[in-house]
C-alpha cells in the first residue's frame, strides 16, 4: 500500500558490517560500533545503544505505521548469482525462480532472505540475478530496527555502490577498499555479474600478491576499475593497483565523510527501479506482537518464568488439596465434634429455660390489676387463680354500679377474656351486693399490648390498694 | 542371527515411540485422575466445614440466651439432680418464707404423674401480709429451682386483721423428663 505523502517519511539509511553500524537520515548521522558476542549475535549492550540511537533518528510511535529503513549488507555471507531460466511470463517467473533456487542453493529458500531482479534476454533464456544471505544473519539487525520503530529493508551494498558508478557499455568492476579488507563487484551494462571480498584493503596492501585473474577475474584488462572508500589515499592506492596489475583504475572521490554505501543507496532508492532488495522474515506490520524477536536470550527468560508461572497456576489447586486437606478434615472434625456437643448440652437447656420462662403464669400482674380496678370499699374473698388462667373470686360491693364498673375494667384492660358475674345477689340488710366472678386471661399475645408494669408506684386515684383487708 | 534391516530398525523405533507416547499419556492421565479426586475431596470437606461453621454461628446468640437466662433464674440446669431436686426446692421455699416473715402452715409434697414433666407437687399453707405474699410470688421462681406455680389461693383471715391466708401448689419441673420429652418429639 502507498502511504499518503503526508505519512511517507524520510526513510533511514543504513550500512552494517561485522564491525560497524552507520546510520543517515536527513542531515543526522548515527556511527554505531557493533560488539559480538562468541556466537556472533550482537551483545545486550550494543542491541540497546542501537536502539536508543535508532530511535533517536525519529522512528515511528508503536500507533502508526512504521517508516522505511534501507539497510546495505555488506558482501560477507551475500550469495550472487545469475540463473538462466526459461522464458516465461512475468507471474510465472517468481514459481520458477523457487524451484531454481531450491535445486541451486545450499540452503532451503525458506532460510534464506533473497531477492531477484529479472535481467534482459539473452539467447532464449531469461537471466536472472539472484541476492540471498541467511536469515539467521539478519535477526539481530530486524530486531533492533522493528524496535526502534523502523521497518527495515535489506539490500546488498555492493550493488547499491554500483549506482555511483556512470553508466557504460561496457564491463565495469567497482572496487569498496576498507582498511584491511575489500569488497569487489563486477557488472557489465546489464547488471552485476558476481560480488567477492578481498582480504587486503588500504593498510595491507602489500599482501595482495600474485596475478591479477586471482584477485579481479579473467576478464580483469578489459574491465574499468572504479575505486572507493573511506578517506584521502584513494589516489595513491590506485596508482599501486596500476602498477601491480596493470588495471585501468579511477577513484571516485566523494565528499568528506560521506559514505560510498550510503550515497549509492540513496541513489538506487531514488531511482524509478528501486534497489534489489532481499524479502525477509519481517513483515511490515504495524502490530506490536509482530514486532518482538522471540530468540532473542530476556525474551526466552522471560517466556521461560510465564511457562513456570503457569504450570504453577494449573497445579497450584491441586498442590492445594494435597496440602490443605490434612488440615481442614482435622478442623471439620473438630467442628462436627463442636456442633455436637452445643446440640447436645446448649439446645436442650436454652429450651428448657425458655419454657421454664414462658410457663411462670403473671399472677403479680392479675393481682395487682385486680386492686387497680376495685372500687373504694369492695371487698374480695376468696380470690383463686391458676396456671391455666382461670380466675375465680368472690367479692362485696356496695351497690351494682360497682359491679358493673368493676367487670367493665376487667373486660376492657386486655388481662381478661370472658368474664362473667356468676352470681349476684344482694346482702341481707340490702346495703351492699354479694357476687361471684370468673374470668380467664387472654392469650399472652394480648396480654402484651397491656404492658401492665408491677411496680411501687403509687396506685392512680380511687384505686384502693390493697383490696383483701376486709 | 541375522542384523535387523534398516526398514525394520525404523519399524522398531516407531513402534517403541508409540508405545512410550502411550504409556506417557497413560500415565499423565492417571495422574491427573488422582489429582482430580483428591481435589474433589477436599473441596467437599471444604464446603462441609463451610456449612458446619454457618451451622455454628448460630450458637454464639444461644449460648449469651443461656447464660442470661441462667443469671436470671438462678438456676443452672445441668447441675439439677433427680434425687435431690424435691428436697432441695421444699427447703428453698420454705427459706424463702421464714426469710419473708411468712407463717409456713402445712406443706404437702406428692409425686407427679409420670405423664406430666414435673418431678412433684409442692403445696403450700402460710398467712402472712399482702407485701410479704408478693414478695414471696415474685422470688419463687428464682430460688435456683425450676419451680412453676401452679395455682394460688388468697383468703382473708379472719383472726387476724390485715394479713391473708395464702394457699400455693408449686410444680418442680423434671429437666432430664423434659430433654428427653424433647429428643422423642424431635
Amino acid at each position: 500500500m502507498i502511504e499518503p505523502a503526508f505519512i511517507n517519511s524520510t526513510p533511514l539509511f543504513l550500512t552494517i558490517n561485522a564491525t560497524r553500524l552507520l546510520a543517515t537520515r536527513g542531515n543526522a548521522t548515527v556511527d554505531i560500533p557493533l560488539e559480538r558476542s562468541a556466537d556472533g549475535r550482537l551483545t545486550l549492550a550494543t542491541r540497546a545503544k542501537a536502539i536508543a540511537d535508532l530511535t533517536g533518528l525519529g522512528g515511528r510511535k508503536s500507533f502508526l505505521a512504521p517508516a522505511k529503513a534501507y539497510c546495505a549488507l555488506s558482501a560477507s555471507g551475500l550469495i550472487l548469482r545469475i540463473f538462466q531460466l526459461p522464458v516465461t511470463t512475468k507471474e510465472a517467473l517468481p514459481g520458477v525462480l523457487q524451484l531454481q533456487l531450491e535445486t541451486e542453493l545450499p540452503l532451503p529458500p525458506e532460510e534464506l532472505a533473497w531477492g531477484w531482479q529479472a535481467l534482459p534476454l539473452a539467447a532464449g533464456k531469461q537471466p536472472v540475478l539472484v541476492a540471498a544471505v541467511r536469515k539467521s544473519l539478519l535477526e539481530d539487525y530486524i530486531a533492533v530496527l522493528t524496535a526502534a520503530g523502523w521497518q527495515p529493508h535489506f539490500t546488498p551494498g555492493a550493488l547499491a555502490r554500483q549506482a555511483l558508478c556512470p553508466p557504460s557499455m561496457g564491463k565495469q568492476a567497482l572496487l569498496e577498499v576498507d582498511a584491511t579488507s575489500s569488497e569487489l563487484v563486477l557488472f557489465n551494462a546489464d547488471g552485476a555479474e558476481s560480488v567477492r571480498v578481498l582480504n587486503w584493503g588500504g593498510d595491507n596492501f602489500d599482501t595482495a600478491t600474485g596475478p591479477v585473474e586471482k584477485w579481479f577475474g579473467p576478464e580483469s584488462a578489459n574491465r574499468k576499475f572504479y575505486l572507493t572508500g573511506p578517506g584521502t589515499g584513494l589516489d595513491k592506492l590506485a596508482q599501486q593497483i596500476r602498477q601491480r596489475w596493470q588495471l585501468n583504475v579511477e577513484p571516485l572521490t566523494l565528499p568528506a565523510g560521506e559514505s560510498a554505501t550510503l550515497t549509492g543507496l540513496k541513489k538506487c532508492v531514488s531511482q524509478a527501479a528501486g534497489p534489489l532488495l532481499l524479502a525477509s522474515a519481517a513483515k511490515p506490520s504495524t502490530g506490536r506482537w509482530s514486532r518482538v524477536d522471540w530468540n532473542r536470550p530476556e525474551i526466552r527468560q522471560w517466556l521461560k518464568r510465564a511457562a513456570i508461572l503457569l504450570v504453577l497456576l494449573l497445579l497450584l489447586p491441586y498442590v492445594e488439596a494435597l496440602l490443605l486437606q490434612p488440615l481442614v478434615t482435622k478442623k471439620y472434625t473438630a467442628m462436627k465434634a463442636e456442633k455436637e456437643r452445643m446440640a447436645s448440652v446448649v439446645d436442650p437447656e436454652l429450651r428448657f429455660l425458655q419454657s421454664l420462662k414462658q410457663s411462670q403464669p403473671p399472677y403479680l400482674e392479675t393481682f395487682l390489676l385486680l386492686a387497680r380496678s376495685a372500687p373504694p370499699g369492695a371487698k374480695l374473698d376468696p380470690l383463686s387463680v391458676n396456671q391455666r388462667g382461670e380466675l375465680s373470686l368472690r367479692a362485696v360491693f356496695q351497690n351494682g354500679q360497682q359491679v358493673s364498673d368493676f367487670r367493665a375494667q376487667l373486660s376492657t384492660n386486655g388481662m381478661f377474656t370472658n368474664v362473667v358475674v356468676e352470681e349476684q345477689s344482694p346482702t341481707p340488710d340490702h346495703q351492699r351486693v354479694n357476687i361471684r366472678l370468673s374470668a380467664r386471661w387472654n392469650a399472652e399475645a394480648l396480654r402484651r399490648q397491656m404492658q401492665l408494669s408491677v411496680t411501687n408506684a403509687t396506685p392512680p386515684a380511687g384505686g384502693p390498694m390493697p383490696p383483701f383487708n376486709p | 542371527m541375522r542384523s535387523l534391516t534398516p526398514s525394520e530398525h525404523r519399524t522398531i523405533r516407531l513402534a517403541g515411540l508409540l508405545i512410550a507416547a502411550y504409556l506417557a499419556a497413560f500415565v499423565a492421565f492417571k495422574a491427573w485422575q488422582w489429582l482430580h479426586l483428591r481435589r474433589t475431596a477436599y473441596l467437599q470437606t471444604v464446603t462441609a466445614a463451610q456449612t458446619l461453621k454457618l451451622a455454628l454461628e448460630p450458637y454464639e446468640d444461644k449460648v449469651a440466651s443461656v447464660n442470661k437466662l441462667m443469671t436470671d433464674y438462678h438456676l443452672d440446669p445441668a447441675l439439677i439432680s433427680r434425687q435431690s431436686e424435691m428436697a432441695e426446692a421444699s427447703a428453698a421455699i420454705q427459706k424463702a418464707a421464714k426469710e419473708g416473715n411468712l407463717m409456713i402452715g402445712t406443706i404437702r409434697e406428692s409425686a407427679a404423674p409420670t405423664s406430666s414433666k414435673a418431678l412433684g407437687t409442692i403445696q403450700l399453707d402460710g398467712t402472712g401480709p399482702v407485701n410479704t405474699i408478693m414478695a414471696l410470688l415474685h422470688t419463687l421462681p428464682r430460688l435456683g429451682h425450676p419451680l412453676v406455680i401452679d395455682s394460688v389461693q388468697l383468703s382473708s383471715e379472719p383472726t387476724r386483721p390485715g394479713q391473708l391466708k395464702m394457699n400455693l401448689t408449686i410444680l418442680v419441673l423434671d429437666f432430664e423428663l423434659w430433654k428427653k420429652s424433647e429428643a422423642t418429639h424431635a
